[in-house]
């Protein structure tokens, strides 16, 4: 790219820009002030709107300045006389057909065609002609139509500035929102009958200028001036985007919009995010403690249930030790919380019996993690996706998991023509943007990867210059010879030769990144899959330093920061591990207290000591395990043998109902705290609205529990456990909780420097099924949807609201099954009825339900001994 | 002696000077009225108990546009709007602390649909202060008890000419 600079003048003053930018970008980047409707940054320039007028020099007419590239030495001027008229013709333009619909319309307040037409508009009209109606359904006085299932479209207010459309398409790769028409008659809509649905919709809502896309959840709600705006951050995935949370006094949070933090989102929200993550104002939420009595729930005042807890942990505690004790958390809660419940249940209950991972079947032990903490020395910001040439996505269907991870990719291969390679056991769909599918058999992920490492070693593909040749290399090379290319194919369904062509294009790649899914590398080999990929990595030398990285994506809100901050067994907080010496000596000091010597058990060990009697009380906080839990029948016989099961959750769940006691909890906008996002980056979040009477904050409730317990907890706020907890790390230590800044801090909790080293990676693979039950099941979340969550959000259910069974084409034609018909889908375990999706991201074979239902849950077809699941499909 | 009469026909001469211009008032004219024997009468323009109209054929005309609650100074309105059957923009709730109001007229200014209005009731004291919220149900019945009483000409004020029809914008 050309970096040379263009002197040019506007209004009088001097202005230097990059060569390639507009008149418009160069005013903007001065802080002079030009009125548009169709231009965006992320954007092509169109120019459809004329409202960016300027004078130039030597011009004979006015220019519209976003399309019109700066030159050396130009003259503009923005604000004469002669601008200022067209832009006050241009706006009684609009105006001809706008309808005065202000009082009925959702955007009103928001408008940026009110704003400007406040500022530069006429302020009567000249028009007295009928304006041109586009009447929907002479049924509705209002001509909305309903062009998807969260957008309304009210064609009469559009002035055709093309935002929505080209975000839609720009951006995101899809095409299924459109201008039709022409003249008076353009409009705006979804071909193929008012389907307008994709991840990324309720931006077209933000982005349109006028009220003419309006989202459902906010359709004649509440004025936008009634509420209050609090900077927040998404919890729900790994990406932490930010938003804003709006707020009213008596509804509670409304809605969210977006928060541009360039280093993320860029201003763009996905819509499990935007529309999913209103759930805090739900009717089910649980509003005071409860004890249960029979089979029915007391209600009780917070100092009997923590007292009734209280003792009921110190009863335990004298009968059968701190070890008959655990406790789970959930990774969406923020680092403040989790570092508190860590230091709950260390030094309040005494255990190391703490996990926060409840929807896995294979958990990393401490060895795999340390392996992890290890390659996230590779990573790469987020901002710098989009300046890879290639990039290998393996082990996750992105596209759902990170929504907005994926607009960066796709930002990469429209503007620097990246390139995706996708290995997955399902395809990868990007619109209209290329990727290069390469789908393994479900299970084949480290027959693949291995595959690969022989190929690349065979071939030579690495280079010469790599730090670790000689007789450690050869041996490590002639490890990888104890699997043939045989067994390799046979257990990742592709073919030698397919292998060979992905691997010669991540080593004949400049610059490659890998991200690696959550699904991979805490699948069943994962901690395999996990050397393999730092292998593969530091073999092509595509180990982030200079060039490559590593990405490994943690899927939900918090779960990197529930990491760091000792929600696992051995790791206590800030990454120090329980047998390092003086991060103990550290930390008990700090807590004033002696931590538990004793090894703790992750979730599945933790199950498996409570089904042998040996766990007699456990602590949910905010997890959901008997619908996580990839066993139905075995967590729930587990939940029943527990003595003291106490749950902190935001909703009655299907766990709180079997709970001995329920505390209610708070959720992201009750409350304030960080949050630690998959690249590492703390954000905070701020309290927008308060909880409901009688609710206390999360934060305190575990303070005073402590307190009850007898360990000194003495917190006046989240920001003041946020400057406690730092402390512990030399990385952190350096935060401050005001200053974290609106773009949040990278914090890696580890020194910085990688030394590449190549592991001996064991082969693998999942048995294969039978007759009986041909189909492997792969289950995971909808884009939609995040766990059973958003099963307390209208929108969400409202898009997807039933499990449908992710079947490919292929499969339905054997099948004899159509779209939306019911099906019987039986394992060794259970069966279920759900309808069927045709879905060509489904390769033969291979079936996907969504985890997401707490009605149809796909927990209850899954068995946590077999690695993976089989069913058998059969017409309802 | 003389200074005695005139004092004595000080004395006794007003008396009839003053009954005098009692007596010239007791045929007058009263300015104040029998109230509450009699109706009060006000002027067209009396900023009394608020209501909520209704078109002719029935339907309310407020849209729920929040103006008049901005409008408000003393913040003694709230409205929450919701979409009835026919995809209209209608109240749900319209809520107005008739004890914090300061019966401005600001909200029946800023109304774009001449839905609310300021009438001539004026009796509505209340045992409670949480009686004094109105309710869109009871500013409504306000409206229907002005045509009632319109109709039966008790009431014959009236101050503005309503659009009988919905204002098209278009």
């Amino acid at each position: 790219m050309d970096n040379s600079k263009v002197k040019l003048t506007i209004d009088d003053r001097e202005v230097e820009v990059p060569k390639d930018s507009t008149i418009l970008e160069a005013a903007l980047s001065v802080g002079i002030d030009i009125p548009y409707f169709c231009w965006h940054p992320n954007l092509e320039s169109v120019g459809a709107c004329r409202m960016c007028l300027v004078e130039v020099e030597k011009m004979p007419k006015l220019v519209a300045s976003c399309v019109n590239p700066v030159a050396e030495g130009m003259v503009v001027h923005t604000n004469t006389e002669k601008v200022i008229k067209a832009r006050e013709k241009v706006l009684e333009f609009v105006l001809t057909n706008h309808p005065l619909d202000c009082p009925t319309c959702d955007k009103g307040g928001e408008c940026d065609l009110q704003d400007l037409t406040y500022d530069h508009g006429p302020m009567m009209t000249r028009y007295r002609e009928d304006k041109v109606r586009w009447i929907v359904d002479t049924h509705y006085r209002f001509d909305d139509l309903q062009l998807g299932p969260l957008i309304y479209r009210n064609q009469n207010r559009c002035i055709t500035c093309f935002r929505c459309v080209r975000i839609t398409r720009e951006i995101f790769g899809y095409s299924d929102l459109g201008v039709f028409g022409r003249g008076s008659k353009t409009h705006i809509s979804a071909p193929g009958g008012e389907k307008f649905l994709n991840e990324f919709s309720g931006n077209t809502v933000e982005y349109c200028p006028v009220g003419a896309l309006t989202a459902r959840n906010f359709r004649y709600k509440i004025r936008p001036w009634l509420c209050e705006q609090t900077p927040t951050v998404c919890p729900m995935c790994g990406d932490g985007c930010n938003m804003t949370a709006w707020s009213h006094q008596r509804k509670g949070h409304i809605r969210n919009t977006s928060r541009r933090n360039d280093s993320i989102d860029e201003g763009m929200l996905c819509d499990r995010g935007r529309f999913g993550s209103v759930f805090s104002n739900h009717p089910d939420r649980i509003k005071s403690p409860m004890i249960k009595e029979g089979d029915t729930f007391r209600e009780v005042q917070w100092e009997e249930a923590l007292g009734f807890i209280a003792e009921g942990i110190k009863k335990i505690k004298s009968e059968s030790g701190p070890e008959a004790l655990g406790g789970i958390a959930s990774d969406l809660v923020s680092n403040e919380e989790a570092y508190l419940f860590s230091r709950l249940m260390r030094q309040g209950v005494g255990t190391n019996n703490l996990d926060f991972r409840g929807d896995r079947k294979s958990l990393l032990g401490a060895g795999a993690l340390k392996i992890l903490f290890e390659m996230q020395k590779m990573s790469v910001p987020l901002e710098k996706v989009a300046s890879f040439d290639t990039v290998f996505v393996i082990g996750t269907d992105i596209a759902s998991t990170h929504p907005i991870y994926t607009m960066w990719l796709k930002r990469g291969i429209r503007k620097a023509g990246l390139r995706v390679l996708a290995a997955n056991s399902r395809k990868l769909d990007f619109g209209i943007y290329s990727v290069q599918n390469f789908t393994y058999r479900p299970g084949g992920e480290l027959a693949l990867l291995l595959g690969l490492l022989k190929v690349i070693v065979k071939e030579k593909l690495y280079s010469d210059a790599g730090p670790f040749r000689g007789g450690q290399f050869s041996r490590w090379a002639n490890s990888l010879q104890k699997t043939n290319y045989d067994t390799i194919a046979a257990s990742c369904g592709l073919s030698e030769e397919r292998i060979s062509i992905l691997a010669r294009a991540l080593a004949e790649s400049e610059n490659c990144l890998f991200v690696v899914g959550q699904d991979l590398w805490e699948g069943p080999l994962g901690s395999s899959c996990l050397l393999a990929i730092n292998d593969l990595a530091v073999l092509t030398e595509n180990n982030g330093n200079p060039r490559g990285g590593v990405n490994l994506l943690f899927d939900s809100g918090n779960y990197l920061g529930a990491l760091n901050w000792g929600l696992t067994p051995d790791y206590l907080p800030a990454r120090r591990h329980r047998e390092d010496k003086v991060g103990r000596e550290k930390i008990e000091s700090l807590w004033n207290c002696r931590l538990p010597e004793a090894e703790g058990f992750d979730t599945i060990k933790m199950l498996e000591q409570i089904r042998k009697g040996n766990i007699k009380g456990l602590y949910l906080y905010q997890s959901d395990l008997l619908c996580d839990f990839p066993d139905w029948e075995y967590i729930h016989d587990c939940l029943s043998k527990l003595d003291l099961l106490i749950v902190h959750e935001l909703f009655l769940t299907e766990t709180a109902k079997m709970a001995t006691v329920i505390l209610p909890a708070t959720s992201f906008v009750e409350t304030e705290g960080t949050f630690t996002n998959t690249e590492g980056r703390i954000q905070r979040f701020q309290r927008g609205a308060a909880p409901s009477k009688g609710v206390r904050e999360s934060w305190q409730t575990l303070s005073r529990l402590a307190q009850k317990l007898g360990a000194e907890f003495v917190y006046e706020n989240p920001p003041e456990i946020f400057r406690e907890m730092v402390t512990l790390s030399s990385d952190a230590a350096g935060l401050d909780y005001d200053k974290l800044g609106a773009r949040g801090r990278i914090v890696a909790l580890a020194e910085r420097v990688f030394e590449p080293a190549l592991y001996e990676v064991e082969f693998d693979s999942y048995t294969s099924g039978d007759s009986d039950y041909p189909y492997p099941l792969l289950t995971g979340d909808l884009v939609y949807h995040l766990r059973h969550l958003t099963n307390y959000n209208e929108d969400m259910m409202l898009v997807a609201p039933e499990a449908h069974l992710e079947i490919s084409p292929e499969d339905a034609k054997s099948l004899e099954l159509k779209e939306d018909d019911t099906v019987r889908v039986e394992s060794a375990r259970g069966a279920l009825e759900v309808k069927v999706a045709i879905s060509k991201k489904s390769p033969p074979g291979v079936v996907f339900l969504p985890r997401n239902y707490s009605d149809k849950n796909v927990n209850k077809l899954r068995d946590r001994e077999k690695t993976l699941d089989y069913v058998r499909i059969a017409k309802a | 002696m003389a200074d005695l009469i005139r004092i004595l026909a000080s004395i006794f001469l007003a008396i009839p000077k003053g009954l005098a211009t009692t007596f010239k008032h007791l045929f007058r004219k009263t300015i104040t009225i029998d109230y509450p024997r009699k109706p009060a009468k006000f002027a067209p323009r009396y900023r009394g108990l608020h209501y909520l109209t209704r078109y002719p054929d029935g339907e309310e005309r407020c849209v729920a546009c929040g103006l008049c609650a901005i409008a408000c100074p003393s913040d003694c309105i709230y409205l929450e709007p919701e979409e009835n059957e026919r995809g209209e923009r209608v109240a749900k709730l319209y809520e107005i602390d008739e004890i914090r109001c300061i019966f401005c007229g600001y909200c029946e200014e800023a109304c774009p649909e001449e839905a609310i209005r300021l009438g001539w009731e004026f009796e509505f004291s209340q045992y409670d202060r949480k009686n004094f919220v109105w309710t869109k149900e009871m500013l409504l019945e306000n409206f229907d008890k002005l045509e009632k009483g319109r109709a039966k000409g008790f009431i014959r004020e009236k101050k503005f000419q309503f659009r009988a029809e919905p204002e098209t914008y278009f």
